[in-house]
């Protein structure tokens, strides 16, 4: 290509020229135009990497779907027997929602924005590490809107990943906790000691801004806090691994394992308003 | 027309083994850096143009993308792209050793591009945080660089058969 288009110098004009195309993207990060750029871009290569995954994903399901069926059997006889024992357990569930509502009428009480879960699927991961953002399949078009919380079920129930960060019609990207772009306030399930939860774009998270004479401790499970304005309160984040001495005297700082296994990231759920 | 094409199809690959099968390559949440290899490939065995460009390419795709500062993958691989580049006929492409040194030093390369660009163009805005995954990954890296030469061999002389890079 050097010597059937270009010559060396027109090689270093271009090099220049390209140099200097990137550098103004970096000055002027901010502008709606350079926004309209990206988003621009965005459209155009979502589809080719999105369809990769799509395509062994398929692949995986194809082979996974032929041990599934032995065990599906013996699945069903189980959760047949669940079944019956959990339809009487909704039927006391509805009831207490009913007498909840009421008496909720009966102190005037306004209950937070209600949320329904929405699922979705993980279309995209971060190329070079996997704790600062993904794509899911879910955007503007199925009532997701900017902060929306992220959740995903483990084998303790629900657990935080994230909030949207940028959404567009068909998809959305989520910006997770170990970011350093977020912060979410959170507490001890233990101690009930608040804190800020901060990500570090690795493997843990640090939970800064606890009393230094709080009683939290090592192995405490942390949760949302009530105090935060995205997330509903008592989502598990993740436990403490460690505490250390903040630089300021009336603080102490706890480093924390996210619940989540970022390596197992298939299928999330977004919470979106009712 | 036929070189384009070629172009075309390495740009694609990368596009897809980074951003969509990523997943498939990761350890521990760490995902090799495929784009700087086959940056380094092109640069080796194409000289310092298509490399830069395609390096300018695959960093805007980077941008648009990630969350990261606009425009710091676009920089950084057309660097790369170009460094690589004059490189070409004057260093063994073929050795799985010098593909090895030169991709660990493209992707350290890459992870102190990125600090330095952070600290002058965005400072205090978008934190940057130096963690493990910095010192791991232009190892990890490294270890898959011969197997995607190899790959990129065997299609450039498929190519050349067929007379895309004549």
């Amino acid at each position: 290509m050097d010597q059937d288009f270009v010559t060396h110098r027109q090689g270093n004009y271009l090099f220049i020229f390209l140099l200097a195309i990137s550098i103004l993207l970096l000055t002027t990060h901010v502008t709606e135009y350079v926004r309209g750029i990206k988003n621009f871009l965005f459209y155009i290569l979502m589809p080719a990497p999105s369809s990769a995954a799509r395509l062994v994903n398929a692949n995986q399901k194809i082979s996974a779907t032929i041990g599934e069926l032995v065990s599906v059997h013996r699945q069903n006889v189980e959760l047949t027997r669940q079944l019956e024992r959990f339809s009487s357990l909704e039927n006391d569930y509805r009831q207490v929602i009913a007498e909840n509502a009421r008496l909720r009428a009966l102190v005037s009480f306004t209950p937070p924005a209600q949320k329904k879960t929405l699922a979705a699927q993980v279309v995209l991961r971060e190329p070079g590490s996997w704790f600062q953002w993904l794509v899911i399949n879910r955007g503007k078009s199925d009532g997701v809107i900017i902060d929306s919380p992220v959740i995903v079920w483990t084998d303790d129930g629900p657990a935080v990943l994230g909030r949207v960060g940028e959404l567009f019609e068909h998809s959305a990207k989520v910006v997770l906790i170990s970011s350093v772009l977020s912060a979410l306030p959170a507490m001890s399930a233990d101690s009930q000691d608040d804190g800020l939860l901060e990500g570090q774009n690795g493997g843990t998270m640090k939970l800064s801004y606890l009393a230094a004479n709080g009683k939290i401790a090592v192995g405490d499970k942390i949760v949302t806090s009530p105090l935060s304005a995205i997330f509903p309160a008592g989502i598990a984040v993740g436990k403490v691994l460690r505490i250390t001495p903040s630089s300021d005297a009336h603080f102490q700082s706890a480093h924390v394992e996210p619940r989540v296994n970022f390596n197992a990231l298939r299928e999330v759920t977004v919470l979106v308003t009712d | 027309m036929r070189r384009m094409i070629y172009y075309g199809i390495i740009f694609l690959v990368g596009i897809i083994l980074q951003f969509g099968w990523s997943q498939f390559l990761s350890f521990a949440g760490l995902v090799p850096n495929v784009i700087i290899i086959l940056l380094m490939f092109v640069g080796l065995t194409c000289g310092p143009v298509p490399a830069q460009v395609l390096g300018f390419l695959w960093g805007l795709s980077w941008d648009a993308l990630s969350l990261d500062l606009f425009g710091t993958h676009a920089l950084l691989f057309t660097i790369l792209g170009y460094l690589s580049g004059q490189l070409s006929h004057k260093w063994n492409e073929g050795k799985v050793i010098n593909q090895m040194a030169l991709t660990l030093f493209a992707n350290s390369f890459f992870w102190v591009g990125t600090f330095v660009i952070y600290q002058v163009f965005a400072p205090g805005e978008f934190k940057f945080k130096v963690n493990y995954i910095m010192v791991v990954q232009p190892f990890y890296t490294m270890l898959v660089a011969p197997v995607l030469f190899k790959i990129g061999e065997e299609f450039m002389i498929y190519a050349q058969r067929n007379g895309s890079l004549d």
